[in-house]
Formats: C-alpha cells, sequence, structure tokens
C-alpha cells in the first residue's frame, strides 16, 4: 500500500480532524503531529477538549494555551523502547475552553476592555451557556490561524472540538454568524423598519411578560454591547474561513466502525464538497479485524473460520475436540462485531470513490492514555 | 433492590452520558419496556443541535415518540402561559421565535426542559434522551439560574418547580450511561457530581453498557501448552480474539473494582448491559428491554 500518511503530512501545513463523540478524535489528531515528528517536522496538535483528554494522555495535569513542546516527552519514551529519537519536534496546546464565551468576547473585544466588561457584567451573561454553540469551534479556528501564521511548524493539526455531529464544526461558523446577524441585533437595539419595529415590540413584551422585569432589558444591554463587536468578528471570520479553503488544508473525518453513521457521514463529505473544502478522507478507529490480524476485507463466515482452525491446526498434530469448540464459540461472540466492520469499510469504500483514503487503526490493547500507547498508535496509522 | 427504588419506576427519566455510549439506545429500550408492561409512556428526543420536525407518533402500543424543537415548544410555552390565540400568533411566526430563541440566552434551554417538564402529567413515564454531559448539563443549570436571576415571571416560577421536581427521587430519575473504559466512566463520574451539586436529594444512576463476559472454560485455555502448540507466534485470530476478550475482561474488572468506591455516593442500583451481538438498532434495544425487565424482577 502507497504511504497515505506520508503523502498527508508531507502535502499539507493543516490537518483538521472532524468526527463526532467518542470515535478516538483527539487520539487521532495527537497521533498524526507525533507522526510527523517521527517523520523530521514541527509538528502541532490543537486540541479543544474540556476533558482535557490529551494532557492526561501525555501524562500531564493539563495543557497551557501557549505550544508546549513534548519532544523530550516522548523521547523519553522512544528511549525506554530503545528506539531513536524524534527527528523533528512534538508540540501540544490547549486553548483555555472553561470560559469560552468570556475569552471569545475578549478576544473580540481586544483593547477595549470597557466593552468587555458591559457585556461579562449583564445578569444575562451569566445564563449564557458558557458553551454556547460555535464559541469553542472558533476558539479553535483563531488559534489555527495563529500557528499558521506563525510560520514555526511545518505541520498544524486541528483536533476538533467535541460534537454531536462531524459536520458540527463546519456549521459553527455558520451559527455564530447568525448569532451576530446584523437583522436580529439591529431590530432588538433599534429597528429601522416600522412594521418590524412593532413586531418585535410585541416579541419582547411577550418575553418580558414571561422572564419578569429585568430579563428583557439586560437583554437588551447584552445586545447592544455585543453588537459592537459584530464588525471585528465577521472580518476574523472571513480570514480564517480563506485558510480552510487554501489547498495546503486537508479535512478528513475520524470514526469507528461502531459509531459510523451513514447519514452524518455523507452530510460531511457534501458539505465539504459544496463549500469547497479539501475532504482527504477517513481514519477509522478501534478496528478489531486490524487487532486480531485478519487481513483487510477478509470475510468471517463460517467458512473463513473453518480455514483459520485448519492453519491452527497444521502447527500440530493433536486436535482436542472440546478445546477447539470453546474457542471457535469465543471467536464467535466476535464476529457480529468483525461483519459489521466490513460493511463499515465498504461504505467508506463507496464514499471514498473521488480519491479519498481510508486509514484503519486497529483496537487497541489498552485505553489510550500514556505516551506509548500514543507511540504506539502513531507507528500503525498507515 | 425493591422495584419502588428502581430508575424505571419514577415519572420523569432523564438519560444522558458522554457521546457514544448507546443513550439513545438505552433510552429508547426503557421506554419500549415500560410500554410493554401497559404504562402510557412517550419517548422525548432532545438535540443539542439543528432542527427537526416536531411531531408526536406512535411507536408501538402504549408508546410515543416526539424529537423537540425549540421553536415550537417555545410557541407551545407562549400561547400556554400568555392565552394567546391564533390572532396573535401571527405575530410569532417561525423566523421571528427562532431568532429569540437564538438571540435570548437561556430561552432555548428552558423551553425545551419545560416541555418534558410539562408532559410528564401527560403519561404514566416519559423517558428523556438528552445531548451528551455538556449540554445536558447546561440544560438542567438554566431553571436554577432562572429562578436564581429573574424573579418575577411565568419562567421564575416554573424554573422553581422544575427544580423541585427534579430534586424529588419519587419523581425524577438521572440515569448516566457509559461504557466499562476509563474516559466514559470519568465523564460519568464528573457529571454525577455536577448533577449532585445541584439536587443533592436525588443521586444518579449509572448504567454500564455493552461489558465483555468471556466464558470461564475459555478463560483455562487461554495460557495453555496447546496454546503454544498450536500458535507459537500468537499471530493466530482465533487465539488473538481470546486474548482480546480475555485482556478486555481483565480491564474491566478493575474499573468496576474502582468505581465501586467512586460511584459510592450516587448509585443506588446499577444495570450491566452486557455485549448484545444484535446487528441492528431495534434488534438491541428489544434485547436491552428484555434484560431490563429483568433486572427490575430480581
Amino acid at each position: 500500500m502507497p504511504d497515505n500518511v506520508k503523502q498527508l503530512l508531507d502535502s499539507n501545513r493543516v490537518v483538521v480532524c472532524c468526527g463526532s463523540g467518542g470515535v478516538g478524535k483527539t487520539t487521532t489528531s495527537a497521533a498524526l503531529a507525533m507522526r510527523a515528528a517521527m517523520e523530521g517536522k514541527r509538528a502541532v496538535v490543537i486540541t479543544i477538549d474540556p476533558a482535557k483528554r490529551l494532557a492526561t494522555s501525555l501524562g500531564l495535569k493539563a495543557l497551557s494555551a501557549k505550544a508546549t513542546d513534548l519532544t523530550q516527552n516522548v523521547n523519553d519514551v522512544l528511549a525506554a523502547q530503545g528506539e531513536k529519537p524524534l527527528t523533528g519536534r512534538f508540540f501540544a496546546v490547549m486553548p483555555d475552553t472553561a470560559q469560552t464565551f468570556e475569552n471569545f468576547v475578549r478576544a473580540m473585544a481586544g483593547t477595549n476592555e470597557n466593552l468587555a466588561k458591559r457585556v461579562l457584567r449583564t445578569s444575562i451573561y451569566k445564563i449564557f451557556a458558557k458553551e454556547y454553540s460555535g464559541t469553542n469551534e472558533y476558539m479553535a479556528m483563531e488559534k489555527l490561524y495563529e500557528l499558521y501564521n506563525e510560520k514555526d511548524y511545518d505541520l498544524v493539526v486541528l483536533d476538533t472540538p467535541p460534537a454531536a455531529n462531524t459536520r458540527t464544526f463546519l456549521e459553527a461558523p455558520r451559527l455564530l454568524a447568525d448569532f451576530f446577524d446584523d437583522r436580529i441585533m439591529k431590530w432588538i437595539i433599534a429597528p429601522g423598519s416600522k412594521f418590524l419595529a412593532t413586531g418585535l415590540r410585541k416579541l419582547l413584551e411577550i418575553l418580558e411578560k414571561l422572564t419578569g422585569h429585568g430579563f428583557v432589558s439586560d437583554l437588551i444591554e447584552f445586545t447592544t454591547a455585543l453588537f459592537e463587536l459584530r464588525a471585528q468578528f465577521m472580518e476574523n471570520l472571513h480570514t480564517v474561513g480563506k485558510l480552510l479553503h487554501q489547498d495546503d488544508v486537508a479535512f478528513l473525518m475520524v470514526t469507528s466502525p461502531e459509531r459510523l453513521s451513514k447519514t452524518d457521514t455523507q452530510e460531511f463529505v457534501g458539505i465539504l464538497d459544496e463549500r469547497g473544502y479539501r475532504f482527504w478522507g477517513f481514519v477509522v478507529n478501534r478496528v478489531l479485524g486490524r487487532r486480531l490480524g485478519l487481513d483487510a476485507g477478509a470475510g468471517v463466515g463460517a467458512r473463513e473460520v473453518d480455514k483459520l482452525e485448519k492453519e491452527l491446526l497444521a502447527n500440530s498434530g493433536k486436535r482436542p475436540a472440546d478445546a477447539l469448540k470453546i474457542l471457535r464459540a469465543n471467536f464467535e461472540q466476535l464476529v457480529p462485531t468483525l461483519e459489521h466492520e466490513l460493511e463499515a469499510e465498504r461504505f467508506l469504500a463507496t464514499l471514498s470513490g473521488r480519491g479519498g483514503k481510508v486509514l484503519l487503526v486497529p483496537e487497541q490493547p489498552t485505553d489510550v492514555h500514556s505516551v506509548s500507547s500514543l507511540v504506539q498508535i502513531s507507528r500503525q496509522l498507515s | 433492590m425493591t422495584s419502588q427504588a428502581h430508575w424505571l419506576s419514577k415519572n420523569l427519566i432523564i438519560v444522558s452520558g458522554k457521546g457514544g455510549v448507546g443513550k439513545t439506545t438505552l433510552a429508547t429500550a426503557a421506554a419500549r419496556y415500560l410500554a410493554s408492561q401497559g404504562k402510557r409512556t412517550l419517548l422525548i428526543h432532545v438535540l443539542q443541535l439543528g432542527e427537526v420536525e416536531q411531531k408526536l407518533e406512535k411507536l408501538a402500543p402504549n408508546l410515543w415518540n416526539i424529537t423537540l424543537r425549540a421553536s415550537d415548544c417555545f410557541r407551545e410555552y407562549i400561547i400556554m402561559k400568555l392565552k394567546l390565540k391564533t390572532l396573535y400568533t401571527a405575530f410569532l411566526g417561525n423566523k421571528m421565535t427562532q431568532y429569540l430563541e437564538r438571540a435570548a440566552p437561556g430561552v432555548r434551554e428552558i423551553v425545551l426542559l419545560g416541555k418534558v417538564w410539562f408532559e410528564r402529567e401527560n403519561y404514566d413515564h416519559v423517558v428523556v434522551d438528552m445531548p451528551s454531559t455538556g449540554y445536558a448539563l447546561t440544560m438542567i443549570n438554566t431553571p436554577f439560574n432562572f429562578a436564581a436571576l429573574f424573579p418575577g415571571g411565568p419562567i421564575y416560577h416554573d424554573s422553581k418547580d422544575m427544580i423541585e421536581t427534579f430534586s424529588n427521587p419519587r419523581l425524577t430519575s438521572f440515569v448516566v450511561v457509559s461504557l466499562a473504559e476509563e474516559m466514559p466512566v470519568q465523564e460519568s463520574v464528573e457529571l454525577a457530581e455536577n448533577l449532585k451539586g445541584l439536587m443533592p436529594a436525588n443521586p444518579a444512576h449509572l448504567i454500564l453498557n455493552r461489558l465483555v463476559r468471556v466464558r470461564p472454560e475459555a478463560l483455562t485455555l487461554h495460557d495453555t501448552e496447546w496454546r503454544k502448540l498450536t500458535d507459537p507466534e500468537r499471530t493466530s485470530p482465533l487465539w488473538r480474539g481470546l486474548d482480546f476478550l480475555v485482556h478486555r475482561q481483565a480491564k474491566q474488572n478493575q474499573l468496576l473494582d474502582q468505581l465501586k468506591d467512586s460511584w459510592a455516593p450516587f448509585a443506588k442500583d446499577w444495570l450491566q448491559v452486557g455485549e448484545i451481538p444484535a446487528r441492528d438498532e431495534n434488534q438491541r434495544s428489544i434485547a436491552i428491554a428484555e434484560l431490563i425487565g429483568a433486572s427490575r424482577a430480581r
């Protein structure tokens, strides 16, 4: 097989890893950056993960919002395994997501601290979900833009924020743009047209009746202050959007046979296509067949199991019948999972018809939360 | 475990957990089981993002299903509380309510949760398939915020009533679904701790999904002379399959052991739903429903 991973890492400066929850997106992102570092690159992984999974994996309490050089941590593990050190360097960054919206407002307000204060002191801000849809994604894009432009790295890998759907990352800018939608905000602050003004006044009256005093006046104050941030936001969004469309930026979808949703996948590939982003392919994690050493695409029906049994017995003349039966019964517990995997692989193959790649990563013997297991996965990417 | 204390016996059953652990499957199975016992049951899906048409459908005898849309819930709430009739609702076109629901923080969460809460009176059981941990917690936090920050209106009063219902262990159960793997368990314990901070009197229940069970006779086979003979290089997929399950089970038992301590403040009972080799979700859901029934009868 041609080295797909090498091609991915050599011909791109940015790799964006999308995927739904629980598929190993963070692990994959880190493993890709680590692999690039094995091949002599300066690589950085950006992770936005409130659960601090990557930090735990790397044996750290937390990661900082500044790029941390973790080359030595990896080299220690490599040395312990009797392996050569990295020829490149491996960095990780975790933007502070504990108070994402606050950070978002502060970033937008820039030097205008007073403006940020006005937004943040309203009561309504306190009920504003910390993880307002889109802010995590937006902060991720900002960080990506910043690191890309520092030109200090050969490769930036983005682990997109945890999300229910793969397409969430792609939809986030639109959601935020909607939030900053001229019209809604202008209406709330100073409705232009008389007809709209009447409609909106009614709506705000209704809201006031439902929420009691205080809420609506607070909302207007909050919105007015936010509105002033709008221009900056739109400008940044435009710039970051341009970066994501460059031809050295590759999007890939991380998934696992277990979690693969056909609709979600089709939508994701469709949206990439429609918006002109470059789709690179799929990384399929936790593939049991790979772990068991089954060949890609090999069936797991009764006939194949017979064959496996024969191979096994070729080594030994003896044939303890019940032992063989137990072994076989045990394997059969895994057959539905293996069959499901084959179907998932076939499905992805149909979608990658336009040159998309499929990387299969074996199911790991342990949960991935150590440098050595990350090193292991980096090597297994092919 | 008496069946009275069982999480299934509550009027409102709220299911959450990390992404990918089987929340929807489990919520569906629970609802299916309750309906099969002759209870009028509503299964509610709450999405974190996205809009689908809100339509009540009947899935089976006694079983109804609905996916909530915030703008619909909002409109229903307005009409109910302000006694508005259709003339007025002309103002409340979908676009307008959608705008407001987006521009006014907390409104989306409170109307979705409010709808769940109102429906409880119309059914014996309402099973809620919530979004995953982070957003589920944000949603449950919302009535607490409204009750603390904006006194006066109907939302304030309803928020207080919602808090009362959620805090009452006779009326509501919070169910956290997890896999027996390190990360999901860690996230589940965090969620349970956060919920306990909000509703100290009503600790969450844990359900562990997809446990592995290796037959004892297979365990004894694991490291025998016969293995060395037949698989000297340890490459046979048949043997590797056994290695995999044995290893998985060992890790799992270790984790279950640790869980006894970390879950002690929360669980009054938990259900271990084993690995169920079913090919489609429907089959799986039926199999789990049977398991849930069996656990209840125990």
